[in-house]
């Protein structure tokens, strides 16, 4: 019980300045897994962005009709078991009919052309959407009956290099953000475990032994490390989505970024609450005002 | 490093510097079990200085100290801790926990050693000290609130509720008035008729003169004077 009531003197002494830190310190923490948690999450979306592309494979126009059916397979069956999302054949009736909804006029103009005019102004084409590898690109050249080729995976390189910068933005903030949170955890200990540094080092003075001195900063930082794990806590269960949904509307490139866990809050509750009991343990062995009253002192 | 069962202090050649300037100069002396000696001299002569070494509270520059036939410079933090159970010191600033009651600060004496909960007997010892020394209806006072000299008989009844082997006291009477102060003398030559062995420093040279016993007198630092029953 004394020793319980020694680790409670700096909330009675100072009860404000301990709650507003424990409270900035949770909100700090939240703040920081929650960051750590965006950089996590666009990893996928880079990685999608930098492997998903839609590769435009352009028929050779001497190519007869009846081998077009041909072709689609050859290029089907190159893929393998690649991630294809889709793959069709787009004549120049079929291309129309895509660009009419937006361009009606072009649409017609185009249909105004009619047989082998549209057929040289249209080149026919396969376009194949997915996941794919590396050397995709030339398996799909190499296909007998396809002229030349294109490709959309050097569009999106702006966007991945986009997505890249946020995350590594997200990294900076989560651990600038994490190390505060803990130098303003162990300061706040620290000034703690001086509070009653005086009656520790009395008791050690009476015999008292290392393990049992240290139980009033065990208490403190624990005490402190509740708080402050609630508040990480309460902020990731209530604010974490909000804040991500409002993230998400910012911009197309973190949209994609998932729900929030609800375990989050468990976790930052966790982190925080054994940081804080970490601390204590910490401050309260290495408490400078143990070492001596004056001189070299018996430890 | 156990030198002699009945020795319960021994002091050779310890000197203690403070940011170069000695206060202490090759001080030696031997205290036996049951023994009472009186610590005399000036400010600033080294008392102090002294009993915070014989107390473990500081290491001293140079020399050796055994308590209880431990050697200091070799004992365990087992021994040493050990020591500190069987020490009831009393320093000259008195050091109460000053959010905490007179008997709360009393009763921490005890736990301090392991015991998780006060034994029935302990609470009734700490009474009887309180009562002895007028603190009967102050044990549930801060002890922020207590004068000087209360304060200084709470931590003369700490130092005693713990049954030491060893009393040191540094000025315990300091802040007393007359009664208080034979009070304070009555319960230090008790336990020393019951085998304490006290050391206690004083100016009160009425003290001295009134219950006769063993004095060392300090003089810049070095123990110039100890005789049997001096005359202060």
């Amino acid at each position: 019980m004394h020793l319980l009531k020694l680790a409670f003197r700096p909330w009675r002494t100072s009860a404000f300045m301990q709650t507003f830190s424990a409270l900035g310190a949770g909100a700090a923490f939240s703040s920081a897994i929650l960051m750590g948690w965006c950089s996590l999450s666009l990893e996928p979306v880079m990685h999608r962005l930098s492997s998903e592309q839609v590769i435009t494979a352009y028929l050779d126009p001497e190519l007869a009709q009846e081998d077009e059916g041909k072709v689609v397979d050859t290029i089907r069956t190159a893929l393998g078991s690649q991630a294809v999302s889709d793959l069709k054949l787009v004549r120049a009736l079929e291309f129309i009919a895509q660009v009419r909804q937006e361009h009606p006029d072009l649409a017609e103009q185009l249909e105004g052309l009619g047989g082998a005019e549209l057929d040289a102004v249209i080149p026919r084409y396969v376009s194949v959407s997915g996941t794919f590898s590396t050397g995709t690109v030339d398996t799909i050249r190499a296909v007998k009956g396809v002229g030349s080729i294109e490709t959309s995976v050097h569009k999106a390189a702006s966007l991945v290099g986009s997505v890249a910068a946020i995350r590594w933005i997200t990294i900076l903030v989560s651990v600038a953000l994490a190390f505060a949170a803990c130098i303003v955890t162990f300061q706040v200990i620290k000034f703690n475990t001086q509070q009653f540094a005086d009656a520790v080092s009395f008791m050690e003075l009476m015999g008292g032994g290392g393990a049992r001195s240290r139980v009033p900063g065990f208490f403190s930082g624990t005490l402190f490390g509740v708080l402050a794990g609630a508040t990480a806590a309460a902020s990731w269960y209530f604010g974490a989505d909000y804040l991500l949904s409002h993230l998400r509307t910012l911009s197309p490139l973190v949209s994609e970024l998932p729900q929030v866990p609800a375990t989050g809050a468990a976790f930052a509750a966790a982190i925080t609450l054994l940081i804080g009991t970490f601390s204590g343990v910490w401050a309260g062995a290495f408490s400078p005002a143990r070492r001596s009253a004056g001189g070299r002192a018996w430890l | 490093m156990i030198e002699g069962e009945n020795q319960v202090i021994s002091l050779k050649s310890v000197c203690k510097e403070f940011q170069g300037q000695r206060v202490l100069d090759q001080t030696s002396f031997e205290l036996n079990r049951g023994e009472f000696l009186y610590l005399l001299g000036g400010t600033g002569a080294g008392k102090s200085t002294l009993l915070r070494l014989l107390a473990t509270e500081e290491q001293p520059s140079s020399g050796s100290i055994s308590l209880f036939g431990y050697t200091l410079d070799t004992a365990s933090k087992a021994t040493l801790q050990a020591i500190r159970q069987s020490i009831g010191y009393v320093p000259q600033e008195v050091r109460l926990i000053s959010d905490f009651t007179v008997l709360e600060n009393v009763a921490l004496s005890i736990t301090t050693g392991g015991r998780r909960a006060l034994p029935a007997q302990a609470h009734v010892r700490i009474n009887e000290i309180l009562e002895k020394l007028g603190l009967g209806t102050k044990r549930d006072r801060l002890a922020r609130t207590l004068s000087g000299g209360e304060a200084q008989r709470v931590a003369v009844a700490r130092a005693l509720a713990r049954n030491p082997e060893l009393i040191i006291a540094d000025e315990p009477t300091g802040a007393q008035d007359k009664e208080s102060t034979w009070s304070l003398m009555d319960l230090f030559l008790k336990a020393n008729i019951s085998g304490v062995t006290v050391i206690l420093a004083t100016h009160d040279s009425e003290i001295v003169r009134r219950v006769r016993k063993r004095c060392a007198l300090l003089k810049n630092g070095r123990m110039t004077l100890e005789e049997l029953a001096c005359i202060y």
